[in-house]
């Protein structure tokens, strides 16, 4: 059955988004990103031909953008953010499963902002778009080998850092963009 | 699926595209695409307009080119029908030549085995579309029928003219040009006799 060519698009800005997001994990980034790969793809070819080119297009836009970034902002290397959705919050002391939800969602996100963005983009195109590890060799133009290697250092890196007794561990950050979750009064000043 | 993979896939399927910035994209996008078809669109409308300009000059011309045709068919034969008198009365062209010395031109025959049996009356001074002409009458001994022959040199307003034929006013005539010289031969239709 042929899908309705907008219903198509909107499966394909939404796919854009998320796998955008994989690799800045940040909201605004990731809506300019799939907003100007989705425009370069209309201009050349008169609509969005597949997801993958999609993907690749969103990937060459990230990249000129954080070579740009990593140029410019040499102080970013070392900073730490402050999260503030962790101000007064202990561990256990949710009241309801939607707030767990929540929590466990801001958790999973804070930890993958600690992973490099070429781990963050194999899990996310192994784990949530279910591509081979050829296929995401592939499109992220590596070896299967790499892929692989990527994916389980991420899975590992998450499940020791998702574990609650390790969640503030030792375990060094691989990139620039490190963020570690705070409590007031343990900010560096 | 393990938990960390249902974890991910979990939070990934969570994020979806701002609803407002979905529309704007879609919005462009639809504006890119029907810009894409303007460059088309436009050729053809150039390519539209220029065939029919030049579909409308061609008719134009045609149209004048008919009409000088049919306005010099009809001159000559209004001029045989009148019957004026001819000037200089002159059974050979080298006398008619002689005396119709204001003519700009030498009078010269047109080719054709009529001309042969019809016997000169004359001529006189006559204009065609303008130009100064000679009309030139002979008879036809065998039929007494008369004979109007108009010749001009090819003018700027006569270059145009068609080889043609034309029934009018009573009138047989017809058009032709020859060696830089346009000719009208007229003579009246036997049934209007």
């Amino acid at each position: 059955m042929i899908k309705d060519q907008n219903v198509v698009d909107i499966e394909y800005l939404n796919a854009g988004y998320r796998y955008a997001f994989s690799l800045s994990e940040n909201q605004q980034d990731s809506e300019d990103l799939v907003h100007d790969a989705w425009i370069r793809l209309d201009k050349r070819y008169g609509k969005c031909p597949d997801k993958p080119l999609l993907f690749r297009t969103i990937r060459n836009l990230f990249i000129d953008q954080y070579r740009r970034k990593r140029k410019v902002q040499f102080s970013d290397f070392d900073e730490v953010r402050y999260d503030p959705a962790f101000e007064g919050r202990e561990p256990g002391g949710v009241e309801s499963a939607f707030e767990t939800a929540y929590m466990e969602a801001e958790a999973l996100q804070l930890q993958l902002d600690r992973l490099r963005y070429v781990e963050r983009e194999a899990l996310y195109l192994s784990v949530v778009e279910g591509y081979t590890a050829d296929e995401v060799a592939q499109m992220t133009s590596s070896s299967r080998g790499t892929v692989l290697s990527l994916m389980h250092r991420a899975k590992g890196k998450l499940r020791r850092w998702l574990t609650p007794d390790e969640a503030t561990g030792s375990d060094e950050p691989d990139n620039n963009n490190t963020v570690v979750k705070l409590t007031p009064g343990r900010n560096r000043s | 699926m393990s938990d960390l993979d249902k974890r991910l896939t979990d939070y990934y399927q969570s994020k979806t595209l701002n609803s407002s910035r979905m529309q704007a994209i879609l919005a462009q996008s639809q504006r890119a695409r029907r810009r894409r078809y303007y460059p088309a669109l436009a050729a053809a409308a150039v390519l539209l307009v220029a065939v029919i300009g030049s579909w409308l000059g061609s008719w134009h011309q045609y149209s004048l080119k008919n009409q000088q045709t049919t306005l010099t068919l009809r001159e000559a034969a209004m001029n045989h029908a009148t019957r004026l008198q001819v000037d200089v009365e002159a059974g050979s062209l080298s006398v008619l030549q002689k005396n119709l010395n204001k003519l700009p031109f030498n009078l010269v025959m047109p080719e054709g085995s009529l001309y042969e049996r019809l016997s000169l009356i004359g001529g006189r001074y006559c204009t065609i579309s303008g130009n100064l002409a000679a009309h030139l009458k002979f008879t036809d001994p065998g039929t007494t029928e008369q004979y109007s022959l108009f010749m001009t040199p090819v003018a700027t307003n006569l270059k145009s003219v068609d080889d043609s034929a034309m029934q009018i006013v009573g009138v047989d005539v017809s058009l032709w040009q020859e060696n830089d010289v346009v000719y009208a031969l007229a003579k009246s239709s036997v049934h209007s006799q």
